[in-house]
């Protein structure tokens, strides 16, 4: 089962070549970084390749007043034109042009800009417009357009956007299309506490892909945000953690909840850990499977401790189906293909 | 993978080959390769398209010098 980085990727490859993720799929068996460095590829291939031609544009855009040229550009150029030459002019020149363009045509032009090239002018852009656009961007559902600006609208935008858009599972969606990891502690970071608590709630209680945009976050971010996302989702509900259960197996993902929970106070991973003794039987197998496979059955080993009734449970179903959890991952793998 | 899976890959990236692409069999590296080549072809229609579509608006006089700089 790919994981989440991997899905990622594939969404975001198949959103550069204007296909679905499914005819993508078989994709998912490259590593994450070798999707990550094939995307990037394909991007420079995409947008370099005709970069002369509009330098020879943006150059002749130049002689003309704002006034005449911001008609052409709508009414002739259209955004495709408009987002290819956009990251070759002076960035105070584009800024007043977009200045003078409709939102929407602001919005069609930023899902055809490529990031790279306009990333200058993407990070002085006027927080107004920036919420603007993003609000047209979300009505549109162009999460992945929205997470590849990520990097390069200012952290002043990022804020006033968030506070834009009330949808806290949408926040978390385009998060997961984030480039640079680095800038996603930034932007937690400006969240209010109520606000972060309420984004990963509503993730433990939407489908089970959304919880998975949701742990990717807190498997993402650097360790001492990661235990404070992961001290917030401990202290949710029963009903809730015995949903974050079943999305996590849902997702085939026990192998990043499972250091999420390791880094939860005690009293959070009991409440966890002692739901286990009653899941069902198939349940258990395939997180005993998964765990084991990554190389975490010590990890969870140590974690089961802390419940008798859950640590007795696992033992009986591991002697049983004879998995080791103590056995080296690549022989774990093995195993669990061939299971 | 065969060498002339690796050449044709690697002239649709328009150069290089990612490291651990070569993980991917000859049948996912063809498909890989007709989704990029199809996907660049997809989008030189549409800037040509967006192209003419420019020059339709502008004055007839105009359209050469503006064809020429595109071209350049």
């Amino acid at each position: 089962m790919a994981t989440l980085a991997q899905r990622a990727e594939v969404l975001k490859l198949a959103r550069l070549l204007g296909c679905s993720a499914e005819s993508l799929d078989y994709l998912e068996s490259l590593p994450a970084p070798a999707l990550r460095s094939l995307r990037e590829q394909a991007t420079a291939a995409m947008f370099d390749a005709d970069r002369k031609r509009f330098i020879g544009m943006a150059n002749a855009s130049r002689m003309l007043p704002l006034p005449i040229l911001t008609r052409i550009i709508e009414r002739a150029f259209g955004p495709l034109l408009c987002a290819r030459t956009a990251g070759l002019l002076p960035v105070q020149r584009a800024i007043d042009i977009a200045d003078r363009l409709e939102t929407a045509f602001l919005t069609d032009t930023c899902i055809e800009l490529d990031p790279r090239s306009a990333a200058e002018l993407v990070a002085s852009f006027p927080v107004p417009k920036v919420v603007a656009i993003a609000s047209e961007l979300v009505r549109r559902n162009e999460l992945v357009t929205m997470g590849r600006f990520i990097d390069s609208v200012s952290l002043e935008a990022i804020d006033a956007v968030m506070a834009a858009i009330a949808d806290d599972a949408l926040l978390l969606r385009v998060s997961f299309f984030a480039e640079d990891v680095s800038r996603l502690n930034e932007i937690v970071e400006l969240l209010p506490p109520d606000r972060l608590k309420r984004i990963i709630h509503s993730a433990a209680i939407a489908d089970a892909d959304t919880w998975g945009e949701a742990m990717s976050l807190i498997a993402s971010v650097d360790s001492a945000l990661s235990t404070r996302l992961a001290a917030i989702t401990g202290d949710f509900e029963i009903a809730v953690l015995e949903r974050i259960l079943r999305s996590t197996e849902a997702i085939g993902c026990w192998d990043v909840l499972l250091p999420i929970v390791a880094t939860m106070t005690e009293l959070q991973q009991r409440r966890i850990i002692g739901l286990l003794s009653t899941q069902t039987e198939a349940l258990l197998l395939s997180m005993l499977r998964a765990v084991v496979a990554a190389g975490q059955g010590k990890l969870l080993l140590a974690l089961a401790a802390i419940d008798a009734a859950a640590n007795e449970r696992l033992a009986q179903l591991a002697s049983a189906q004879g998995i080791g959890l103590d056995t080296p991952p690549a022989k774990a793998r093995k195993r669990a293909k061939s299971a | 993978m065969s060498a002339s899976d690796h050449e044709a890959l690697r002239h649709a990236l328009g150069g290089t080959l990612p490291q651990g692409i070569e993980a991917l069999d000859a049948e996912k590296t063809e498909r890989l390769t007709l989704a990029l080549r199809d996907a660049r072809k997809r989008q030189q229609v549409q800037i040509e398209a967006a192209l003419q579509s420019a020059l339709s608006h502008l004055p007839a006089l105009l359209r050469g010098p503006v064809r020429k700089l595109f071209d350049a």
